[in-house]
């Protein structure tokens, strides 16, 4: 093969540290837990988030950490809150 | 940054020309630049290989490859090229740059 290949051909060059940066925290998993249409049990987890981006709905509560979880068993929804806003709710199952 | 150039006339990719360094870590730990090397060299071979091109300049930090007489084989797979660069960038828009130019 005529061309051999140099892995790391267009990094920084050995040594020369290019950025101070380079640290982070490791990723939460924020987000949704359970989507919409899922059955979900009592107390089951449905988002993680950091504030309120979902608001809690029907049957279901806001943990310390604005963690949204089921109050009771049943279908999660997820709903529109006013013009802007997303509430989740979880509707009995029958 | 890497940035890839390529260049067409009369619709077939006559040059592609990539430089710069992709800054996504430290030197042997830079992912996004293993992709971008592994593509181009494996671009090169290709060409070589396939088409009988050798038309193309490895130097520090930079490759050139010129294509004189452009075939359907040439564009293919310089389209080829950019598509599979444009893939890694989709999500690393920081660290490539791909511009398109026509002569």
């Amino acid at each position: 093969m005529e061309y051999t290949l140099d892995i790391q051909f267009f990094a920084s060059k050995k040594g020369v540290s290019s950025t101070k940066n380079g640290r982070d925290s490791a990723g939460r998993r924020l987000g949704a837990k359970k989507a919409d249409g899922q059955f979900a049990t009592a107390g089951s987890i449905l988002y993680r988030q950091r504030g309120t981006r979902i608001y809690p709905g029907k049957n279901v509560m806001k943990g310390g950490d604005d963690t949204l979880f089921a109050t009771i068993s049943g279908i999660v929804k997820y709903e529109r809150l006013g013009k802007d806003r997303k509430q989740v709710s979880v509707y009995p199952a029958n | 940054m890497i940035k890839i150039n390529f260049t067409k006339r009369a619709n077939h990719y006559i040059k592609v020309r990539a430089n710069g360094h992709a800054n996504s870590d430290e030197y042997g730990e830079d992912l996004i630049c293993a992709a971008v090397s592994s593509i181009m060299f494996g671009t090169c071979n290709a060409l070589n290989m396939i088409t009988k091109i050798n038309d193309i300049e490895i130097l520090d930090n930079e490759i050139i490859i010129d294509v004189k007489k452009p075939t359907h084989d040439t564009d293919v797979i310089l389209e080829t090229l950019k598509i599979q660069l444009e893939t890694i960038r989709e999500g690393n828009k920081k660290n490539i740059r791909i511009k398109e130019m026509e002569e």
